[in-house]
């Protein structure tokens, strides 16, 4: 009988911890463009949850109304009136065009502004990134325009970005899929073997944040964790020249590409 | 019986073991699947138990499982887990139940034939079964098991990073899993369109056996697919080919992994539509015959269906929005994508009108059909959400995305699953289930399927990757502990609330109260013969249909609320 009260208890931290804001509802936004996504996510879930009230609403009220009782009928209808079907179809033509042509119209906007293509080129930092068992391999190029050559500056799981100023990073995997996720700046993209892809972004505040593996990588993919740290364009500058220090002189460990702008 | 492709069997291995009979296939194919969903079940509480409390062990089933490492999970167990439960529930539980069982036992007796149009076809299609099924956990016990998720993308799939037998297992079992759809399919097809009764038109056919059809229709297109791309993937593991392969190796003589994607999501987004065809059609029928009164718009809900098979063959890019794919293929599949609403609206409106007055009998059969179109509605309207490739970018490979087709194809499945054989267990077996255990049984797990994955929902918001075996290795998720743990209880509490099922199940088999011929007073064929069917069906001769299939509540039927099938029409005057 102990246990009863003690189940209570837990049932009732449990239920609390679900609304409460000690577990975040979205990871802190620090991209200058993902409260795109956020706010898409947002009207997708208002006009989604309306709807789906009126679904509750009828799966609520139906069975209170119409319970069998005595002396109670069912309606005796087939629904195939022309009435029935213009009704059916209006409602059809009503959820499509309230939720869906919206959400294509928003999501169409967005997301060529999440892939840069508002950014002005000759500002831009570029980096190239390379997913391995089990670790991110970052490179920086020496003259922001260059990658491949001997003066590249890599870092292990390290990534380094200027805070306001927009930067490119090019992705590739050196072995499986991996998925290059920054949960702060909403951007993900599969990093694949053989193809290189490009995503965008500008963070606005300081600070380090989670960079995640998020495509199964094999038994070490839960701890295939890096750093993204976003900071002053002093701050990162002596970043690059304490990173080139340890510049690698092996050509064979040089894994970079030559940048495709695009 | 002339028309009848074969005998009674007399001896018991060709009367329970080898048998030709529809509904002893059909019943075959239900414990199998029963089977593999206790154990894909156990699975599923394993993995949860390691992200509620990563590397502590798992009360119960852990010690049962990996002794070795005393009952917590390694990383190895882990991502065994994961594979091993998608393959399961998909290819070797939901399919057996929703498709094997429903359609051997439901079509011949539904559109009024004595069995299936190819008995012995019908036999081997079950007896590949536990071939695939042995293959499939001889995999778990090697030395190296399957590990590359039910995906089984490569190159992780591929020799060189999951070496040994248990990846090659897992590939061989589900493609022979796959012939034996095909096989079913080939038959499905046949017998519904070659053995209908006289008058059984298609209009007048159960939204069931709809269902049924069209998952195989997609069967047949679809499953092939996945079999050559399976088999593809073993030539690399094995032969040496480099079909998906070799990129990181020698780029100039590589294979593309991205193909790998589309042909096994070419495969997989219909597959979600072969798996809830038949449920969509079972809920559809049942939903009629406890309100008494027809199903609303019947062939507007047929034509839905058979839209949203149509619809499902050029969606699949959806999952590979953020792969690599060109983002102009994205925006097409994106639009696409969105299209399903549409049907889908149709066909839920209907359900929701069919409920509108009539006279609703709250059996245990109707509160899982009412328990799908809830979480049907959930899973539904996410979807959207995910259908969108700029909201894909964020929630790809996340718990929301985990929570959304767990709603869609898993729960809605695994809930009209009970639906259908709460339903048609007196008919399966001659006796009743008991009501009172199963409206618990159905509250019970109705409550703690939408604790689990609407906490999901929020957890996949956070940002939460699947897949990761402990993600609190990640500074940014470690809040998110507690609401994992709520999840993980959530499913001991189902899982618990299945004993219920199991006692209820194999009690009544045995023990249950007799059943009548139509104790549900429902207007299909399968309710005009007895509890169980004679071998053949239908006695000497076959039903002549003329009616529809929901004849409920008609006011011209004096004395009763339902006309059969087959029962003539009262006249008009």
């Amino acid at each position: 009988m102990r246990l009863f009260p003690k189940f209570f208890i837990l049932l009732a931290i449990q239920t609390h911890s679900v609304f409460a804001d000690t577990a975040p509802w979205f990871p802190k936004n620090i991209s200058a463009d993902g409260d795109r996504i956020d706010n898409l996510v947002i009207f997708a879930f208002w006009v989604t949850g309306a709807f789906f009230a009126i679904v509750v609403l009828a799966l609520v009220l139906f069975p209170l109304l119409y319970r069998s009782r005595p002396g109670h009928k069912a309606f005796y209808t087939h629904g195939t009136g022309l009435a029935e079907r213009i009704i059916t179809f209006a409602l059809a033509a009503t959820v499509f065009g309230i939720i869906d042509l919206n959400v294509i119209h928003r999501s169409n906007e967005d997301y060529d502004v999440l892939y840069g293509k508002q950014y002005d080129r000759s500002q831009c930092l570029r980096v190239e990134v390379q997913g391995r068992q089990f670790e991110w391999r970052v490179r920086y190029s020496n003259d922001n325009k260059t990658f491949g050559t001997p003066l590249d500056i890599t870092t292990l799981n390290q990534l380094h970005i200027p805070v306001n100023r927009p930067v490119f990073v090019q992705v590739t995997s050196g072995d499986v899929i991996h998925s290059f996720y920054l949960p702060n700046l909403r951007i993900r993209q599969d990093a694949m073997p053989g193809l290189v892809t490009q995503v965008a972004f500008e963070a606005k505040e300081k600070g380090q944040y989670t960079l995640a593996c998020s495509e199964l990588c094999g038994l070490g993919h839960y701890r295939m964790k890096g750093y993204l740290t976003v900071e002053d364009q002093a701050d990162f500058d002596k970043f690059l020249v304490d990173a080139a220090k340890d510049r690698d002189p092996d050509p064979a460990n040089n894994w970079g590409w030559g940048w495709e702008e695009r | 019986m002339s028309d009848h492709a074969h005998s009674e069997p007399t001896s018991f291995w060709t009367k329970y073991v080898f048998s030709l009979d529809h509904k002893v296939i059909g019943r075959q194919f239900l414990f199998y699947g029963l089977f593999f969903l206790l154990i894909g079940g156990i699975m599923a509480y394993l993995i949860r138990w390691q992200v509620a409390n990563p590397w502590t062990p798992a009360p119960l089933f852990g010690m049962l499982l990996f002794p070795n490492s005393g009952g917590a999970a390694t990383p190895e167990i882990y991502t065994t887990l994961i594979t091993l439960h998608g393959t399961i529930m998909i290819f070797f539980a939901i399919t057996p139940i929703a498709i094997g069982a429903l359609g051997n036992y439901l079509i011949p007796l539904q559109i009024g034939a004595r069995d299936m149009a190819f008995p012995v076809l019908n036999m081997l299609s079950f007896w590949l079964m536990p071939i695939a099924g042995t293959l499939l956990l001889m995999s778990y016990f090697g030395e190296q098991t399957a590990s590359a998720g039910w995906t089984g993308y490569p190159p992780l799939s591929s020799a060189t990073y999951t070496p040994g037998a248990g990846e090659s297992l897992w590939a061989l079992a589900v493609a022979i899993l796959g012939t034996s759809s095909i096989m079913g399919g080939i038959n499905y097809v046949t017998t519904c369109i070659n053995l209908r009764a006289k008058g059984m038109t298609i209009w007048k056919l159960p939204l069931t056996v709809w269902g049924l059809f069209l998952t195989a229709v997609l069967n047949l297109a679809f499953v092939p697919v996945i079999a050559v791309g399976l088999i593809m993937l073993l030539f690399d593991r094995t032969f040496g080919t480099h079909f998906f392969t070799g990129v990181a190796i020698n780029p100039a003589q590589a294979g593309q992994p991205l193909l790998y994607q589309h042909i096994f999501w070419a495969f997989g987004h219909p597959e979600v539509y072969i798996l809830i065809l038949p449920i969509w059609g079972v809920v559809s029928d049942v939903l009629s015959v406890f309100s008494r009164k027809p199903a609303f718009g019947y062939r507007l809900t047929a034509l839905s269906m058979f839209v949203i098979t149509c619809l499902s063959t050029v969606v699949w890019g959806h999952h590979m929005f953020i792969s690599g794919m060109s983002p102009a293929m994205g925006k097409a599949f994106q639009s696409l994508t969105m299209l399903i609403s549409i049907p889908s609206s149709i066909f839920f409106f209907n359900w929701l009108a069919t409920l509108w007055r009539g006279n609703l009998k709250f059996t245990t059969p109707m509160l899982f059909a009412i328990g799908v179109i809830f979480v049907f509605a959930i899973g539904g309207l996410t979807g959207i959400l995910l259908a969108s490739r700029t909201m894909d970018i964020y929630f790809h490979g996340t718990y929301f995305v985990v929570a959304h087709f767990h709603y869609t194809m898993a729960m809605s499945v695994f809930l009209g699953s009970f639906c259908a054989i709460y339903f048609w267990f007196p008919k399966m077996f001659g006796r009743m289930m008991n009501e009172t255990l199963g409206k618990i049984h159905f509250w019970f797990t109705f409550v703690s399927v939408n604790v689990v994955f609407l906490v999901m929902f929020r957890v996949g918001m956070a940002g939460l990757m699947r897949r990761v075996a402990d993600p609190y290795a990640y500074e940014v998720f470690k809040p998110l502990q507690p609401l994992n743990q709520i999840i993980t209880h959530g499913v001991m509490v189902l899982g618990t609330a299945q004993l219920l099922f199991i006692f209820n199940f194999f009690y009544s088999m045995f023990f249950g109260k007799k059943a009548e011929d139509n104790p549900w007073q429902a207007a299909t064929l399968e309710w005009t013969v007895p509890s169980p069917p004679p071998h053949a069906n239908f006695g000497e001769v076959l039903p002549v249909v003329i009616n529809g299939p929901h004849e409920y509540g008609n006011p011209a039927v004096k004395g009763k609320d339902f006309l059969l099938q087959t029962e003539p029409a009262p006249d008009a005057t």
